[in-house]
Parts: structure tokens; sequence; C-alpha cells
């Protein structure tokens, strides 16, 4: 397998690239501190807790395991919209007998009677193409059951059948007649009425009969594949603790909103695996669309935060040291330590930590908060200032809690000895930069490999003509204990290391070499006591930890198209749509950023936003509805802040809760809408604030029941309502009598929020 | 390949970046769009998938990565807009480049 992107970008320009995504990057070492504490020690914890005869070569493999492991997840968990789109392209032509008529003469035609042939073409990635392929995979199935249908009918049947058609009876009328022959002379246990039905009926019918009993298969299939990914991606979050951090999150952002027992009861609503499975069941496929969604878009985002933490682990060598007597104690330590202080004093006296620690990471805080000299006083002192402690005592000891302490409190020896192997272990940022840095500059080429790779796969014409280049290490080191998938294709990862080594190799190790050298910690540190540069086995490492990102974001796009789909055909999810970064004053135009969100509410414990390009909605939206007029999401700004975290299915106690508290006068304006938003999505009806009120003749208001949905053409930027079939603009409001935003309670609102405002993914 | 430079200015100049980005990933689709033409004649732009894999299939290696990148572009939001708009720019620039010395 030879590389074919040779003419890459060289070193420097590829550097240069890096450091300037660096430089805009959101991704910055405070980011990447937060997870490395909060999520990946304690995943690396676990893994030792769980084998606690590890040594450093097990617990690497161990890693390699649980990456390829969830590659492999993230790849089947993306990979189910294309199952999803097809059910639309089945559905499509169904319902388009014009389009289905077209499709059958392209296949038929000499340019396109293969399944290659459409793939290659101009039609590769696009709807047209999937319908294409479809049909060319049905047609020969067709043609061979249309063949035993016939044969297997009762004499005399199908004879009849063809006079009739010659005849020019119409279809409905011959299955009617057919039928009623068929109840009359049968006793239904030669074929059952079920069976003589699809046999007579696609004769009849011909294939778009066959083509409606697919489709049915497709989504009964569809149902099981989705509920399958979920729970994968669901047993995967909650391994490498993103759902605890995503609790976490939850929590500040409620305290912020006084709602600490809502966080409560949702951490509260977590399921497990087995109960999840129950709980999903009952969800529309709207809603499993939107939970997978959620799931595979938030693990796009966590990953990157665990691929640095696993290269910084290896850059810096870390793995020894997690092991390390010393440092495991330590942890341990501090594991007992945020249990019983952290965690009860957040919660209990609804402390945010974010804006308390806005900046250092909290285990040099606890270090510094409880370093012996001034351990207990310091930690009186502080719950002592907390206005919550001294209102209410009931609800903890203080002393209760300092004797707790005091039990797991280590001897001032200990300390030293943990400091120590923790500042060792600990890299400073500078350290943590110049990883960042190698992570930035391998994105691009990597990016390439792996489309190079795909390309390859997709322009191979079976599995088998696709050379893997597997060494036997590589087998077994990375796949010996996954199980099979005959979706997942496996490659080596030698062409690219060697590919890399080939192209930047000496001013790699040199470049980095010097910039460690610039660190004050390194300056006179020999040689070899340098953090390795090794281009080979950088490049490996990065595009191991990198694949599951890859292919979360590679099929980013069949996701958008099947949202898109979701939105513009299915009605379950009453609130989804485009959010736009700003509307007209006078309500008729939106304007949107480069990119931009994708709202659903779905009956989930947070509704769904996703990013992506207008351009990337647009085109699908053309190819499958042959417009470009999208609905408007609506109320993006009641959840202003609050981003979407540890995502569930409702459960009775959550909505009932929030039922009791809905109207609740001690709650602020934004949390009572926030509450109102939530209960909405468990009861699937839209929020009373974002109805309009009707009136009645006499003038007097009515209830409010209408939830009188905005569609933006996606060309223009005009806002419409869609009115008795057709798409109406919406008549300019008056700029003098334009309500401000307090005041707008009875319609619409207008959505103006920004990105980056609003609850993000 | 040229487009109305002035507007592209303007609207740069009043932070519009998302404009420019607009503007110059139009410009780039139909510098790509016509290159593939020369190859296959029936091609026509669906979308921005389908565009990347014809890149891949039918241009050089410069043209390719463009191609990579205005895809990830369109579909990964963790590049600031300022990012984006530098390397529209650069990706712009060697189009141009191309064409003019092709």
């Amino acid at each position: 397998m030879d590389i074919n992107l040779n003419n890459i970008p060289t070193f420097d320009i590829n550097m240069d690239l890096a450091l300037k995504y660096r430089k805009t990057s959101n991704n910055d070492y405070r980011n990447f501190i937060e997870f490395f504490h909060a999520t990946f020690i304690p995943y690396i914890q676990s893994i030792i807790k769980a084998h606690p005869e590890y040594n450093r070569d097990d617990l690497e493999k161990h890693l390699k395991l649980d990456i390829t492991e969830l590659s492999e997840k993230v790849f089947s968990s993306a990979n189910v919209y294309r199952f999803y789109l097809e059910t639309h392209a089945r559905k499509f032509l169904l319902d388009n007998p014009d389009k289905l008529e077209e499709v059958l003469q392209d296949v038929k035609s000499d340019r396109f009677n293969s399944f290659d042939k459409v793939d290659h073409s101009e039609y590769a990635n696009t709807f047209r193409g999937l319908c294409m392929t479809y049909v060319l995979e049905l047609l020969p199935t067709y043609e061979d059951d249309l063949r035993d249908y016939i044969n297997e009918l009762p004499e005399g049947y199908y004879t009849q059948i063809v006079n009739m058609q010659r005849a020019g009876t119409p279809q409905n009328k011959i299955w009617d007649e057919i039928l009623k022959k068929y109840k009359n002379e049968y006793n239904y246990t030669f074929l059952t009425l079920k069976d003589f039905s699809t046999r007579a009926r696609t004769i009849i019918f011909g294939f778009p009969e066959y083509l409606k009993a697919d489709k049915e298969e497709l989504e009964k299939y569809f149902r099981n594949r989705i509920n399958t990914s979920i729970l994968d991606l669901n047993a995967q979050f909650d391994k490498l603790g993103f759902t605890k951090r995503g609790q976490e999150i939850r929590r500040n952002n409620l305290n912020r909103l006084g709602l600490s027992e809502l966080a409560q009861k949702l951490d509260d609503n977590m399921f497990s695996n087995e109960k999840l499975y129950g709980a999903i069941s009952t969800l529309s496929i709207g809603d499993l669309i939107a939970y997978n969604t959620f799931l595979v878009n938030r693990f796009s985002k966590e990953a990157d935060s665990l691929q640095e933490a696993l290269f910084v682990t290896y850059q810096y060598e870390l793995l020894d040291k997690f092991l390390d007597p010393e440092v495991q104690k330590f942890l341990k330590f501090k594991e007992t330590l945020n249990m019983h202080t952290e965690t009860d004093l957040s919660e209990r006296y609804e402390i945010d930590r974010s804006s308390e620690y806005p900046t250092k990471d909290d285990l040099f805080r606890m270090l510094k908060l409880l370093y012996p000299k001034k351990a207990y006083s310091a930690l009186v002192g502080r719950i002592a200032r907390l206005p919550e402690a001294r209102k209410d005592k009931t609800k903890v000891s203080i002393p209760g809690l300092i004797h707790e302490l005091k039990k797991q409190y280590p001897t001032r020896e200990d300390f030293e000895k943990a400091i120590t192997a923790m500042e060792d272990f600990y890299p400073s940022q500078p350290e943590v930069d110049l990883a960042l840095d190698k992570i930035a500059f391998m994105h691009t080429p990597t990016k390439l490999f792996l489309e190079d790779i795909q390309n390859q796969i997709y322009e191979a014409s079976s599995d088998e003509d696709f050379e893997t280049e597997l060494s036997k290490e590589e087998e077994e080191e990375t796949f010996g204990n996954i199980s099979d998938n005959d979706e997942i294709i496996r490659y080596s990862y030698r062409p690219y290391q060697k590919y890399m080594f080939n192209s930047y190799g000496d001013q790699y190790e040199e470049y980095f070499s010097k910039q460690f050298r610039n660190i004050p910690k390194y300056e006179f540190e020999p040689e070899d006591k340098l953090p390795k540069s090794d281009l080979k086995e950088d490049s490996k490492k990065f595009l191991r930890f990198y694949t599951p990102i890859y292919y979360s974001y590679s099929f980013k796009n069949d996701f958008i198209d099947s949202l898109i789909a979701l939105i513009a055909s299915d009605n379950t999810i009453s609130n989804a749509g485009i959010i736009p970064s700003n509307i007209s004053e006078d309500g008729t135009y939106a304007e949107f950023n480069r990119i931009t969100g994708i709202g659903l509410d779905p009956a989930l414990t947070s509704p769904v936003q996703v990013h992506t390009s207008k351009r990337s909605i647009t085109d699908f939206l053309k190819e499958f509805t042959g417009t470009s007029f999208f609905p408007i999401y609506e109320g993006m700004d009641d959840f202003n802040g609050i981003s979407a975290q540890a995502v569930y299915p409702f459960s009775k106690n959550v909505t009932k809760y929030l039922k009791t508290i809905l109207k609740s006068p001690e709650l602020s304006p934004e949390a009572q809408r926030y509450v109102s938003r939530l209960y909405s999505l468990s009861t699937r009806k839209v929020p009373e604030h974002l109805r309009s009120t009707t009136y009645s003749l006499s003038g007097k208001a009515k209830k409010k029941t209408v939830f009188n949905r905005r569609y933006v053409d996606l060309d223009t930027g005009r806002l419409y309502h869609f009115e008795k079939n057709q798409f109406v603009p919406i008549e300019p409001t008056p700029i003098s009598t334009i309500k401000k935003p307090d005041e707008i309670t009875e319609s619409n609102k207008t959505s103006n929020s920004k990105k980056g405002d609003g609850y993000e993914l | 390949m040229s487009f109305n430079k002035k507007e592209l200015i303007e609207n740069f100049k009043n932070k519009n970046y998302s404009f420019c980005i607009e503007m110059l990933s139009d410009k780039i689709i139909d510098n790509l769009v016509s290159e593939i033409k020369k190859q296959n004649p029936n091609f026509e732009y669906v979308n921005i998938t389908n565009l990347k894999n014809n890149c891949l299939k039918y241009l050089s290696d410069s043209k390719k990565i463009i191609a990579i990148q205005l895809y990830d572009y369109m579909y990964n939001d963790d590049y600031s807009e300022a990012f984006v708009l530098d390397n529209l720019l650069s990706m712009y620039e060697t189009l141009y480049s191309e064409n003019i010395y092709a």
C-alpha cells in the first residue's frame, strides 16, 4: 500500500499551520489539565484498581486495547447513520415514483450497471447515488424472488393476474379479486394469508411493493442497530469517565441557577446499561437518532482531550509513575479526599467549583489547602466562611468531617514524597504545550493518511482487494482481544510511520529537542534525559489515539444528513431546526455563523445540538426536498449556558419532580424557563412560552396552543411561516412595536444566540 | 477565478469573517468543480463530501489537500474563524497560482 499523497506540506509549512491552529484553538493548557485530573487519572486508576498485578507493559497493552475497542465502537456507532439514510432512500423512491423510474433507467444504462460504477462516479456520496446503489442491490434479489413467487402461487393465479394486467385492469382491482378468490378457495394451509399476500402483491404491484417490504425490514434492523450503538457508546462513556465528567459540569451549571436538587435528581436518573435498554425501547426513532448523535458528537469532543492525555502520558513516560507505590498512595488519598470533602462540600454547600477555582488544577489546590502546617485551620476557616454552613448545620457535622479527614490524613513525610512524585510525573505548562504542539503538528498529515486509506478501501472493489499490510506483531498487540466486526477493515500503521519519518524525521527531532532544551528544567540535562522526540514512535501513538476521533468526524456528513432527513420528514420531534446567529429587527431575515447549530428537542434530559456549516445543510436539503427551506429551532436562549451533559431518557421521578417545581416562586426567571423547557422535553409538548396566542373572533385571548414554526430559506435568509401547504413570507414587524426581549412572552421569540453562548455538545 | 475583491476587503474590515469565509469557500469550490469537469464533464457539484471524493480521484495532490481541508472546515467546529479564513486565503492563493502557471 503506497501513500498517494506524496506532495503534502513540508515540515515548515506544517509546523506553521500547527502553531497557528494552537494559537487560535480553544484547547489550551487549562482545558487539558482539567481533563487530565478530573477524568484521565480516575480512568487510569480504575484500570489499576481492577488489575493490581499490572506492570507498565500490562498497563500499556490494556490502554491500547481500550483505544482499539473505542475506535471500533465509534466507527460502528457513526456508521449507523448510513442505515438510516438508506431507509430514507427507500422512502424517497416510494414517495416519488418518477424519481424511482429515473433511477431504474439510470441503473440499467451502461454507465451505471454496477455498484462500482455508481460508487466511483459523480454520484458517489450523494443521496441520488445512495438510491442508485440501493436499487442496484435490490434488483437481482427482486428478480430472483419474483420467479420463486410466481412458482409458489397456487395454480392458475399467476395466469389470471397476467390476463387481467393485459386487459388493463387497475392494480388495486386485480389485488381485490385475487385476494377474494384466495380467501374463498383455500384454507390457508398451503400458503398463509401473509405469505400469499407478499407473493401476489409483489407480482401485481411490481418493484415498489418489494421495495416497501424491504424498507420495513430495514427499519426494524435500524432500530436494533441504533439501540446497540447507544448502549455501546454509553458503556464507553462510563468506562472512560466521560459520564462522570458530564455530571460534574451539569451540577456546576445547575447550581448556578439554584437548581442543585434538580442536579441531584438528574444524577440519580443514571441508567445502567441493562436498564437503559428498557428505557430507550420506548423512544421514537427521532429520539434515538438525537440520542446517538449526542453520544457520537460528545465523544468527538471528549476524545480530543483523551488523545492529548494519552499522548502526554507517553511523551513524559508517565505509565511507570502511575504505577509507582508513592504516587498510588497519593492518588488513593486524593480520591478519598475528593470523596469526603470536595464532593460533599460542592453538593451540600452548592459550591461552584469552576468559579471558586478558576484556573489551578484541583490536585495542587488540595495539596496547598491541606499542607500539614495549615491544613486543619485552613479547612475549618474555609468551611466557616461558607454562609450555607452557618445556615444549615444539620446537613453536615464539621467536626465529623475533620475527624474523617484525620483518619485519612497522611504523615508529613507521605506528603513530601507524594509532592515530589507528583511534581515529577506532572508535566509543567511549557512541557504540556510542547506536547500539544506535537499533536497539532501531526493533525494534518494524519488526516491525509486516514482519508487516503478510506479512499483506497472505497476504491477497492472488494475487501480482498485492499491490502491491509498488518504485521503479525500489530495483529497480536492491538487486536488480539477484540471481537470480529465485519464492517471494520483493519490496516497497518507502518506506512504512515514510514511516510512521516521519510518526510520530516530529522527536522522533527531537531525542532523539538531544541524546544525542550529551552525549558529551564531541561537546560543542563544530557541528551538522553530530554523527553523523546522519535517521530516514528510519536506518529504511531498519535495515529492510534486519533483514529476514533477521525471516525467520529468522518461520518459527520452522514449524521448531519440524517438529522436533516429526520427534521424534514418526521414530526415526532416538534421543535427542531437550524439556530440563527441573529434575526433582523423586523423579524424577516436570519443570519448564520460559519458553523451553525442544528437543535432538536427529543424526549431526553437535554436538547441536542450539533454544529455544521450552513452549506452542508443546504446541499443535502436541496437534494432531499428540492428546496432550501428549513425550520428554525426555537427557544435556544432557554438553555443559555447549560450544556448537554450525561444525557438519559427521563425517569418518572425526574418528570414528577420537574412538575412539582415548575411553578415554584423561588425559581429565578432563568431557572423557571430552563425547568419549563426540561419538563416539556419529558412530556413531548412544546412549552407555553414558545407558543403563540390565538384569538377568538371577538378579540379575546384564547388558550395558547399554537406552535407557529418559522422556516428560513437558507439561500436568502428570508423567514417564512408554513400556511395552507405553502411557505408564506413573514410580514415585517413595525420597528416601533417590537418588544424588548423581556417583554416577549406571548409569541415566538427571536432566537438570538451566538455560537458559544448556548449549550454545546 | 476572480471575485469581488472590494466586497471581500470591505467585509474583512468590518470583521464579518463568516461572510468572507463563505465567499472564499464558494470560489474555491467553483475552481475545484471546474478542474474535475476537465476530467469528467458529467460532474456537477452536489455536496462537499462528493466534491472531496472526486478531488481525491481526479486532481493533483495539492488540490486533494485543499479538498480535505475544505471538508474539515465545513463540518468541524474546532477551528476559529480567523484560522479558517487565513487558511482559505492560502488555499485560494495556491489554486490561483496553479491556474496562472498551469
